[in-house]
Formats: C-alpha cells, structure tokens, sequence
C-alpha cells in the first residue's frame, strides 16, 4: 500500500470531492479518492445508490435534488478515480524542504466586505503551479492503516451541524436534525413520536417535511429564529431571489407544513430539554408564554458549520467569518490554500451547500489539471467561466440565509452555568465561564485548565462555542481569541494501525 | 427512539436483513444500516460517561460527536455509527471508567 503515488488525493466524496475527481479525470489526473462512507454522495446524497437501487419505493421522501444525486454518483464511479470506500483519514503530512517556497504573498486575508460574499470572480487569481514535494495522506480502512503520496490534497470534508449547546442536550433522545436524516436514509427508520424539532435553518424545514412524507407528523416546530434577524437579512432579499430555487423550495417547505397541521412556535428562548434517564420534553418561553411539549425524541439543529479539523491540522492560514460564525480557510478563487499543493473545497471551506460544492469542486479540479501542466491557462480559464458564473449565483442566497438563521447569542453561548459545553469531558458553561473571566489566554489554555476539548470528538463540539464564550467575556473578537490549535492524529488511532503502516514514506 | 419506516408492512424482501446482539438483545436491521441505528432502534444507551456516568446514546450519526463509542465484536471504543451492522455482531455498551482502559464491562 505504502507505496502508491496520485497526481491527487481528494479527501471526501461528497459534491465537492466528486465534482473534483471527475474534472481532474477529465485531463487524466492518477486521483485517489478517499471517504469514510460505503457510498459516494456525501452527508446530503447519502446512500444514494442503495436507496435508488433497492429502495425506490423510498424516494419520493427525499425529493428531486436527492434523487439527482444518483446519475452523479454514477458518473463519479465511471471516472476512472480510484475510489476508497470506508477510507478515514487522520493525517494529511505537508513537510516541504527548506528549498520549497512559503505561501503565496498574495494570498491576503478576505476584505471585511467580501466576508460573506463567497467566492469573486473579480478577485484576483493568485493561483501558482505547486510542482514541489509530494503531500501524504493516512488513513484507516477495514483491512489497516495505509498510506498514498499525492502531488496535490483536496480537503472536501464538508460540513456537520452547529453544536446547540442547551440544558438537557446529552440526554440519550437528543440528536441532530441530520441524524434522524441519516436514519431515514441509511437505515430506514423513522424516529418514535412525539418528535419534537428544536432551531433554525433550511434542513429543519426540509426534515419536518421528509417525516411528514414518512407518516411521522412532528409534535412541534420549535423555530429559535430572533425577530431581529427578519430585519437583518430583509436587506439582503434581493440578491437572495437571483439565486436558483432557493427561496421558492423554502417557502414551499413551510406552505406543507402549514398544511398539515404541524403546530409551530417562533422565536422562542429559555430553551431547555427535560428528563431524568432519557428525553421527556421541550420546555421554552414564547410570545411571554411558558411552553412544554411531551418528546421522546428531539431534533435538533441550528445551522452547519465547515469540517475544518483535517485542513486546520495543516496550519493552514484561517479568518473567523462574522456572517457565519464560523472559522474559515484563507482560500483563493480555486480552493488554494496557504499551504502550497493543498486546496480546500465546498462546504469545508465555508457553508455554501452542494450547488456550490459542486462548482467549487470543479474549480479546484481545473486548478491542480493547470498547476500540473495538463491544461494551458486559456483552457482553463475558458472552463471555469461558466461554473464561477454558477458558483456565484449559489452564493448569493448566504446573506440572506446566514443572517436569517444566525443562532442567536443564548444558543451559540450557553446562559445558565449547569449547561454542557464539552460533552465528551462534561465540562459546563459555569467552569468555562469562571476560567474566561481569570484572564485565560484562549481556547488552548482553556483546554489545559479544564480539559474542555481534550476528549475523543477533539473538540469538534465545543471549539466554536468556547471561542465565542471567551470572547464575550473577556469583550474580545473571536478572530482574535483563536481556536484549538488541532494536531493530526484527527480521529483517534491505535498504536497497532499506526504501527500497521507497513512502511513509512522514505523509510 | 426509532422504529423500521415499513414496521406495518413487514420486511421487504428487496432489502437483504441482519441481525446483531446488544447487551444480549436482538435486533434485526437492513443490511448496510449502522450499528448505532440498533441502538436506536432498541432505545439503547451506547454508554455511561466516564465522569459523572451519564447515560449517551448516538447524537450525530456521522462520526463526529463520539458519543455511540461501543464494544463491537470485543473492540472498544468503535463509533457504533461508522460501522455497519453484519449478522452475528454482537454490541456491548461501554460503562464508564473500564472503558477508558479497554475493558468492557460483562
């Protein structure tokens, strides 16, 4: 295994891994495709093949943008890429000789103004032709621990769900709105009434929906949007209403809902789930109304935010994006990163959904097809034209969007003390709250001081809010406070996989 | 917490079925299903907390959260949600401490 050598190792087969693989296969890239899943599709086209090919009957719950899912999958089969199934990957290696240049000096931080406006097509292309050392991705799979060489990584990891982080929100009955997706997609099943859906944002809708669709009508939709954010995004509608099909799809999800019935509340606070052993209810205030709903299983969600732990591992250069609340890479126009020979796409790189994973993906694909000399620069700018003409359209509905359902402070930082923030370690807002106000420096010393972020998940659910926890204490801006300073292993591994490599690169 | 999307129309026969133990009980689910939708499915905790033992069960179904760590075929520690389920599996929650060592509780 150890010695196998690809022009390019793309790291997840979501849209924007896929799109990538096959614009790269289109100029004869050796590419290796690495995802943790069985299947091709990503989180949003999960298990797409098995549902269309043994369960069609099933479709219909998912809708026309899942089923779309499945030509493409099957495209990227016949690509020609090496596809890795049940790939997880742990590290990405980047050790340039002192001969190979830093970081592009041009690649510069984003203008505050260009923040939430997704990729620009009138940006200046900084792009430059990586022709150093090869890059080496490791990863886990059912038969070992393996390693491949590639000239260029593409990070595609996507996104997973916010963290809501709320009294009662480790209660076994509590999980995310995608994973009763998940559920409904990978092992057809459908939660146990009363399910109650708890937050804000597209896939709340989309799911009340789908379990509508599967018989399941929701106890309840609790929506955590602010009225404030109805006037902050108001502004920001026109753009919104070039972007293909967004705003029509939503307001269609809420038009079925309101048709059948399912009782919903607004801009609720003091949330808080109920129960001893497992979920029992959702209790919140709403219109100065004290509510409680009876659940056995609550969903939650409030919003997605970048997979960021494999491309953060790398050091690569990153900027807190204030519109979505969220750590971001510091990428150009076609995913380059500041790390030479490694690119980022899609919504690892920032929530921008599978539309423009697709076209991102693309993108990047051109790039390493260029920076590798398959392509001339015209041919390259020539292809790209139409997708960033694409790519932008996809983007113009996030001002809108990430304004809408920015989750208010109370949920992003937790108001009362008792309330888990690191649920691996179980430590409270209260400690976190205590150590903030003794002056810790930032995340990194508040995970030495109170092991918040130490435990398996590796802080992939608590990192953002103790950022912004620290910030609004010590009245600093998250960009400035940081993140955890994460280090590859990023899943764990056992001494034996590591030790099952069968040899080291140059060893 | 969950239940089969098809409990009423009995199993279909397209979708090959397999069957795992957890803690001794049974569980028959579509082939290709993850080990934590067993969990689900039998409203099942994946494990008790290593601190205060609180009880966790799956929250992400995507191998990020951690949560569903469990004893799978004698191995600690696998996220039930990233594993797909295979006839005769057989699941063993995890239980605090122990399981921090290794040592699943029997």
């Amino acid at each position: 295994m150890s010695d196998e050598r690809f022009d390019l190792a793309i790291i997840g087969a979501g849209p924007a891994g896929m799109a990538a693989a096959l614009e790269a296969r289109r100029h004869r890239l050796h590419t290796v495709v690495l995802d943790e899943q069985s299947e091709p599709g990503g989180q949003v086209w999960r298990n797409v093949e098995a549902v269309t090919t043994r369960r069609p009957q099933d479709l219909f719950l998912f809708g026309a943008e899942y089923a779309d899912g499945y030509p493409f999958a099957r495209r990227f089969r016949a690509c020609g890429a090496d596809y890795r199934p049940g790939a997880r990957v742990w590290q990405v290696e980047v050790a340039p000789p002192p001969s190979e240049p830093g970081p592009p000096a041009s690649l510069a931080l984003p203008t505050a103004g260009r923040l939430d406006t997704g990729p620009d097509d009138d940006a200046v292309h900084v792009e430059r032709r990586h022709t150093g050392a090869d890059r080496h991705v490791y990863f886990t799979d059912a038969r070992g621990s393996h390693h491949v060489a590639a000239r260029h990584v593409l990070v595609a990891t996507g996104a997973y769900e916010r963290p809501m982080p709320l009294p009662g929100w480790t209660l076994p009955g509590v999980l995310t709105c995608g994973a009763a997706q998940v559920m409904l997609k990978s092992a057809a099943m459908v939660p146990s009434a009363p399910v109650v859906l708890v937050g804000a944002g597209p896939l709340v809708l989309l799911l009340a929906t789908q379990l509508l669709r599967a018989g399941v009508k929701p106890a309840a939709v609790v929506g955590t949007v602010p009225p404030a954010n109805w006037l902050r995004a108001a502004g920001r509608l026109l753009p919104a209403l070039l972007a293909p099909g967004y705003l029509s799809k939503g307001l269609s999800l809420i038009g079925a809902l309101r048709r059948a019935g399912v009782p919903s509340f607004a801009a609720v606070t003091d949330l808080r789930i109920e129960g001893s052993a497992c979920a029992e209810a959702v209790a919140f205030r709403s219109r100065g109304r004290e509510h409680r709903i009876a659940a056995r299983t609550v969903l939650l969600h409030q919003g997605v935010v970048p997979n960021a732990n494999l491309w953060q591992s790398l050091g690569i250069e990153h900027y807190w994006d204030p519109g979505q609340h969220c750590f971001r890479p510091v990428v150009d126009t076609w995913g380059n990163t500041t790390i030479a020979g490694v690119l980022v796409a899609g919504d690892s790189a920032g929530i921008g959904g599978a539309e423009a994973a697709l076209c991102a993906g693309e993108l990047s694909g051109l790039s390493v097809a260029w920076q590798q000399r398959r392509i001339d620069t015209a041919e390259r700018d020539r292809r790209a034209w139409l997708t960033r003409r694409a790519l932008k359209a996809h983007w113009s509905v996030r001002p809108f969007l990430d304004r809408l359902y920015q989750p208010p402070p109370a949920l992003r930082v937790p108001a009362g003390d008792d309330t888990i923030v690191c649920r691996c370690e179980e430590v409270t807002a209260g400690e976190l709250r205590r150590l903030a106000l003794t002056g810790v420096a930032g995340p990194n010393q508040m995970k030495a001081f109170s092991r918040c972020g130490m435990g398996p998940c590796q802080g992939r659910l608590c990192g953002l809010t103790v950022t912004e926890l620290i910030a609004s204490i010590q009245h600093r801006a998250p960009a400035e406070v940081g993140c955890y300073r994460v280090r590859a292993p990023v899943l764990p591994v056992t001494v034996g996989q590591v030790a099952g490599l069968d040899r080291m690169p140059g060893g | 917490m969950f239940r089969s999307l098809r409990e009423d129309e009995g199993t279909d026969v397209r979708i090959a079925q397999v069957t795992l133990s957890v803690d001794g009980e049974a569980c028959t689910l579509p082939a290709g299903a993850p080990v934590a939708s067993a969990l689900l499915r039998l409203g099942s905790i994946a494990r008790l907390t290593g601190l205060s033992g609180s009880p966790r069960a799956p929250y992400c179904m995507m191998g990020v959260c951690f949560e569903c760590l469990v004893e799978i075929d004698g191995v600690p520690n696998q996220q039930a949600c990233m594993v797909a389920a295979a006839d005769g599996m057989v699941v063993r929650r995890q239980d605090g401490h122990r399981a921090a060592s290794g040592v699943s509780s029997r």
